[in-house]
């Protein structure tokens, strides 16, 4: 499958609108293996491998839901994907069989020895998404623990341990969103997922932004021109999804990160459309947000200059 | 939303020595016939010696630390289960900044721009606030010429 | 969670002259479930809802639930009297209202009579879990009571009351004064009992964030709907007939209203209400926000209302 084919366009209208859009996923699934699958999964590895504590945080707390999802992926990409993986129980010993890798992990369920990294600090090392386990606790939900490689713009060390509803950056404009977000995250039923789409833009075709290296990949956001921006700036669409761990009653939530040039994105005449008015459309604390505001010009400009050439009414 | 500490039956004060008079203070404004106030001065916090201490405290009593490093005193006491609300931290300690960067909390006097201690980057405090860190996040700053 | 589906009688277990246990297992892979949490079953007098006894971290493809005959004609004499190993029975869930804390550092349960299920899965999900606990137990006779062997396991954790009302007043007070922080506790019974320990709680001063009642449920799902009259944005009248949704109504007529699930969780398709009585069905609004808000996915009103509907969110 070619990765245009599989891109998730998130807008579904011709206005933008900021709203809880989620909608519930049957069957449940937490993760997705696209065409990009061994690429990803290696680009990964190795930031997992070079920046450690950037990308890998946990709370002792969490290592309950951290087997609970180790077992619920492993023996989810078997269920969906059993060409491509298998999971064996034998007595207490768990065989995971990744075959797109050719890679083998055995454990014992709850017995931390067995295994050489933390339950999801393992499993997120056999998928694409990044994953964060929120523990719903008796005085709020909160962040415990996560795997990070392909965040936009945060840091996982600073939201650690951070109440869900304080995680986000503080703006006006979505407090009362994030307040109701919260709220229906409580209410989401156990072994029930939901997915959502959340796009914003990245100028590059890099998929680890951590805010932990804003130096130096922040600064292009001022090198967007009319003419360089079907190159440089990239849609991209984070597919979230999330899922009450039915044992411990917590959170998962996972990101799959997809991106797609603009030069590739304009190709197709209905999202160019919509892809312009929405961002025309969007309020301008939200561009700010989104960190678009630095070249809205420069991208409404090409995307203008696209649709006149494709002779497409605005 | 923190409730006041006039509501709480049973307090706990734990000061370091620096923190002593201040945490007296405390003291003789909440002691009253109905609510009871110990206080435990002890030598640094965080040093470790006071998880039996806090795991001894009744239930629905609330916490007060004065003193540095009262952040891992106050993880050490929300795992042993005590609400973050209840706990309380009185430092005369300026705001503190979370480095984007390198993770280094510098304490600054002004919200104004500085020089990260560790990294060198040069940073500006936001109003994003984490009460895990009890510390706001800073930005690298970028001089738009910057290239 | 799973919609429904069938599951059949593996084995029944008389626990007591009025109580059995049921085992109820598939030939497919069964959800995993939490300790605390349900079954809900489709029997032919309604719905019913029953705890999982089983330890979630030992379970095999199984549910178990226990059951305790109430009355001559309800769901539990059904079970009862009709249900047989290798029957089939409609399920859905499990679900779970009661979850088990991990950030308790000790956890106190109360039970009365067939209140103690929910506990059956919870003690030896936190044995295996390493965490202390205690079973406060009250009964009509020791000896005779539901579970006792299984209660028996725990003997230095489990107290049982089976005095007068006041006296187990008296040893609720009891075990519940000169608690430590981090106790967490759990009850499940008649409304009574649980009445009388969550006011113990309060007296003491426990967090009510820290005293869980098995008492939750979704809002009901509206009976017998009845059609009724909107007039929108102070213009259009529309009628939403019996077997409609608001929601549907309004997207026919070509309003841009939001919505996801469908099922009054998500609160994307809220409108805002300006006059009329509504019968809310959503899990979603606070009761304040219902005041002036409604869920047009499942809430309907009653005769005439008038509603809102912005024309973009403003978002």
């Amino acid at each position: 499958m070619s990765s245009k084919v599989e891109f998730p366009f998130p807008f579904t209208s011709d206005h933008y609108e900021y709203t809880n859009n989620s909608s519930p996923l049957i069957p449940a699934r937490t993760v997705t293996v696209s065409s990009n699958y061994v690429e990803e999964v290696r680009l990964k590895r190795k930031l997992l491998e070079e920046n450690h504590e950037r990308c890998y945080r946990s709370l002792p707390i969490s290592l309950e839901s951290q087997w609970e999802t180790l077992l619920l992926v492993f023996r989810e990409l078997a269920t969906y994907e059993p060409e491509h993986f298998s999971f064996k129980r034998r007595g207490n010993t768990y065989v995971f069989t990744n075959h797109l890798l050719q890679e083998e992990e055995t454990f014992v369920y709850r017995d931390h020895s067995s295994i050489d990294f933390e339950p999801l600090d393992l499993v997120g090392r056999h998928v694409q998404e990044d994953l964060i386990v929120m523990g719903d606790r008796h005085d709020g939900l909160f962040l415990e623990a996560g795997q990070l490689c392909f965040p936009s713009n945060w840091s996982l060390t600073f939201v650690l341990g951070m109440e869900f509803k304080t995680i986000h950056t503080p703006v006006p404009a979505i407090a009362e969103f994030i307040e109701k977000v919260e709220r229906f995250i409580t209410r989401i039923r156990p072994n029930t997922a939901w997915e959502r789409k959340n796009w914003s833009i990245t100028i590059s075709h890099k998929l680890d932004t951590p805010l932990e290296t804003y130096s130096d990949w922040g600064k292009l956001r001022y090198h967007v021109t009319k003419e360089n921006a079907g190159e440089l700036v990239n849609l991209r669409v984070e597919v979230q999804r999330l899922f009450r761990l039915p044992v411990t009653n917590d959170i998962l939530f996972s990101i799959h990160t997809y991106l797609l040039p603009l030069n590739e994105l304009v190709a197709n005449d209905d999202w160019l459309k919509k892809f312009y008015t929405n961002v025309k459309t969007l309020p301008q604390e939200l561009a700010d947000y989104k960190g678009i505001s630095l070249y809205k010009p420069e991208l409404l400009g090409f995307l203008e200059k696209a649709l006149k050439r494709r002779k497409i009414e605005r | 939303m923190k409730k006041a500490l006039k509501t709480y039956r049973h307090v706990l004060i734990i000061s370091d020595h620096v923190h002593r008079e201040r945490a007296k203070c405390k003291q003789r404004e909440l002691q009253n016939r109905d609510r009871f106030v110990q206080l435990k001065v002890i030598s640094q916090l965080g040093d470790g010696t006071v998880e039996a201490l806090l795991s001894e405290q009744p239930i629905g009593s609330a916490l007060i630390l004065c003193g540095e490093g009262a952040l891992e005193t106050e993880r050490v006491a929300v795992s042993l289960g005590y609400a973050r609300n209840d706990i309380y931290i009185e430092t005369q300690q300026q705001m503190r900044a979370f480095c984007s960067q390198c993770h280094h909390i510098t304490s600054l006097v002004t919200h104004e721009r500085f020089v990260c201690e560790n990294c060198r980057n040069q940073l500006e405090p936001s109003e994003h606030y984490s009460s895990y860190h009890r510390a706001h996040l800073a930005y690298p700053v970028f001089i738009e010429s910057d290239d | 969670m799973k919609d429904r589906y069938q599951v059949k009688v593996e084995q029944i277990k008389q626990v007591t002259p009025q109580i059995k246990a049921f085992t109820l297992s598939s030939e497919t892979a069964v959800d995993p479930f939490g300790a605390g949490a349900h079954l809900t079953l489709h029997l032919p007098m309604g719905d019913r809802q029953y705890s999982l006894i089983n330890n979630p971290l030992e379970m095999t493809n199984d549910y178990q639930i226990a059951v305790k005959k109430v009355s001559a004609n309800g769901g539990s004499h059904y079970l009862h009297e009709h249900l047989e190993v290798g029957d089939s029975v409609l399920v859905s869930g499990p679900d779970n209202y009661f979850p088990v804390h991990l950030e308790a550092q000790h956890v106190i349960f109360f039970a009365a009579g067939i209140g103690i299920t929910p506990f059956l899965s919870m003690m030896p999900y936190l044995s295996t879990l390493g965490k202390t606990f205690e079973l406060h137990y009250a009964v009509k006779n020791v000896e005779s009571c539901p579970f006792y062997e299984e209660l028996l396991k725990y003997t230095e954790q489990v107290f049982f009351y089976s005095g007068s009302r006041e006296e187990k007043k008296k040893q609720v007070r009891e075990a519940l004064e000169n608690r430590k922080i981090g106790t967490h506790v759990y009850v499940c019974g008649p409304e009574t009992f649980m009445e009388m320990v969550v006011d113990t709680t309060r007296e003491l001063r426990f967090p009510s964030r820290v005293v869980h009642e098995e008492r939750f449920r979704p809002a009901a799902k509206i009976r017998n709907p009845k059609p009724f009259r909107v007039t929108v944005n102070g213009g259009d009248e529309l009628l939403v007939k019996e077997n409609e949704s608001l929601l549907e109504r309004l997207l026919d007529e070509g309003y841009p209203v939001s919505y996801a699930c469908r099922m009054g969780i998500c609160g994307s398709c809220e409108v805002t209400v300006c006059g009329g009585e509504v019968i809310h069905s959503d899990t979603f609004l606070t009761e304040k926000e219902k005041e002036n808000k409604m869920l047009s996915c499942v809430s309907r009103g009653v005769g005439e209302i008038a509603i809102n509907v912005v024309e973009t969110n403003s978002m």
